[in-house]
């Protein structure tokens, strides 16, 4: 995941937060399985199929 | 929980690990108490193109209604408290009540707006129907939950097999007959 703020100056997004690696998921059965909620400005929860935390 | 901080330009991370069912229960027969975070799958209401903010300040401060399933007994909504990072179920819909539709609760079934989420059955709709005499499946269909009143509706969707009926459910009224080795 990569963390973006939009710029009005430059007009485009610039990068504020490095790419960060997430839980990969292995199995094709699941993959539609995660969680992904948009929490604005306090960011994302996110949660792979079958992991017990967010 | 994940936020980049745009201020250090670095992640910040917590972890919820537990969900506050407050006192409600999932499905009227099941009658789960709490959450199974490991099989829980959240949804979340998208932008409503009908009608789409054009405050930008908005997007950063909404957080767009949150909705969970974690069996075929019922669909939650969630709410979410971001100073304390604690989840609860505010809502629950009862779909034991249903059983004869059949669900199998699953993102790929499942889709809501903020006012109403829509779920699919692998039966046809039939208000009048009882589990026990369902029959034949002429094909799939969609339920709809409508927030505002509490209300379903449903819509058949068209099936793919040509025949009268798509299959037979297997009944379990049938003498079971032993097996010949």
């Amino acid at each position: 995941m990569v963390g973006y703020e939009w710029s009005d100056i430059q007009n485009k997004f610039e990068v504020k937060c490095a790419a960060r690696d997430m839980s990969a998921e292995t199995s094709q059965n699941v993959y539609h399985l995660y969680s992904m909620i948009n929490l604005g400005d306090d960011g994302v929860l996110f949660k792979r199929n079958g992991d017990s935390t967010f | 929980m994940l936020k980049c901080d745009t201020t250090t330009e670095s992640w910040v991370t917590s972890t919820l690990t537990t969900i506050d069912m407050d006192g409600l229960t999932c499905g009227s027969v099941a009658s789960v108490t709490s959450i199974d975070i490991s099989a829980l799958t959240l949804l979340q209401v998208r932008f409503d193109p009908d009608n789409y903010s054009t405050d930008t300040s908005s997007f950063s401060t909404t957080i767009d209604n949150i909705w969970g399933m974690m069996n075929d007994n019922c669909i939650m909504k969630m709410s979410y408290d971001v100073a304390a990072d604690t989840m609860k179920v505010t809502e629950v819909v009862d779909l034991d009540a249903r059983d004869y539709r059949l669900y199998s609760v699953s993102p790929e079934h499942f889709d809501v707006t903020n006012r109403h989420f829509a779920i699919v059955s692998p039966v046809q709709c039939d208000p009048d129907v009882d589990h026990k005499d369902l029959e034949y499946v002429t094909s799939p269909s969609v339920d709809f939950y409508q927030f505002s009143d509490q209300t379903w509706s449903c819509r058949d969707l068209p099936a793919t097999e040509k025949g009268a009926q798509a299959w037979t459910i297997p009944r379990e009224t049938a003498p079971v007959t032993a097996p010949v080795y």
